[in-house]
């Protein structure tokens, strides 16, 4: 096999492992912010801000890998 | 043309420079983008701060003053206290300015200047410079520096948490550019790696081509409802880190 085949290669499993471990994560987020809303309604406007928070958080994480394979791809 | 070409072509910046002697002013489809959005922001802003009788005016003077009342309640106040007062003009330059230039790239023949590295990252600076700011306003420089040590910890350990605790602080400034560029970008690549499924199938087979056109075409108004979302939402994300991290410098703990 060719070493450029092999590049793309690298950047598609990382891109999809990087977008395994955010799904998990925001997934993770929303179940909590959602069993917090439903036992406290009152509380749903603090818990959303909290969660597009924290969401962007991981996304930013999330995003540094994404960024890292679409490098590999690119150069 | 290639498909790789389209891509880059969609992606990177076209240049279009202007050589005076020696000196090359630099004008790209991103820097048009911005100079366009600043444009046409400053013209509404100044006819709605100049104010007016008519019954237009008076709706765009609500509108405006709503729109601060909403980043001062619900980004700067929670998040700074009342010492982030003085910087409210500062936060509501900042979401506006993003979110226009988000949503231009929306607009056909407009490009999104946020999916470039180097206007986030001017942003993020604009940001980090921010947080400087207020951190050795309401501390001075000593008290800023011992800001970095949480109270409590063993004496030990300083030289350890000091330059962890500033190496932290540096790198959520980056990831605030990397966030919002990186959101831009991937948005618009999905965007056109939709459109391209067309001519890919199409390639392979015209009648295969044409019965992708409609699931395509779907995802597609799907993915642009949701890019329109985005453009909303990383603007208000970068506004609101902004003001945590310049509150958490302000409230140190």
């Amino acid at each position: 096999m060719e070493l450029v085949a092999l590049k793309y290669i690298a950047a598609g499993i990382g891109a999809g492992l990087t977008v395994i471990g955010a799904g998990l994560g925001l997934g993770k987020i929303g179940a909590a912010a959602l069993e917090g809303t439903a036992r406290q309604p009152e509380a749903g406007g603090d818990l959303r801000t909290m969660m597009i928070i924290i969401a962007a958080l991981l996304e930013g994480a999330a995003m540094l890998g994404l960024v890292i394979c679409l490098l590999t791809m690119v150069m | 043309m290639d498909i790789a070409e389209i891509i880059s072509h969609h992606i990177l910046d076209n240049d279009w420079g202007i050589s005076l002697g020696s000196v090359r002013l630099p004008v790209t489809t991103h820097s048009v983008t911005i100079f366009v959005v600043s444009a046409l922001l400053l013209t509404v802003l100044f006819f709605i701060a100049r104010g007016g009788a008519s019954r237009c005016s008076r709706l765009l003077t609500t509108l405006a003053e709503e729109y601060v009342t909403f980043i001062r309640d619900s980004m700067i106040l929670p998040n700074m206290g009342p010492e982030g007062r003085p910087m409210l003009p500062y936060f509501c330059t900042l979401f506006l300015f993003i979110l226009s230039v988000n949503l231009a790239g929306m607009l056909p023949e407009m490009k999104t200047a946020t999916s470039n590295i180097s206007v986030t990252a001017a942003l993020a600076l604009c940001s980090g410079i921010l947080i400087l700011y207020s951190g050795l306003k309401f501390h001075g420089v000593i008290g800023f520096l011992k800001g970095f040590v949480p109270s409590g910890t063993p004496v030990w350990l300083v030289p350890l948490i000091f330059p962890l605790e500033i190496i932290s602080t540096i790198i959520k400034v980056c990831v605030l550019a990397i966030r919002l560029f990186a959101n831009m970008l991937s948005g618009h690549m999905v965007l056109l790696c939709l459109l391209l499924i067309i001519f890919i199938v199409g390639k392979m087979n015209v009648f295969a081509g044409v019965g992708a056109l409609i699931p395509a075409m779907v995802l597609e108004i799907f993915m642009t409802f949701l890019e329109l979302l985005v453009a909303f939402l990383q603007a208000y994300v970068f506004t609101l880190l902004t003001a945590i991290f310049a509150g958490s410098v302000i409230h140190t703990h």
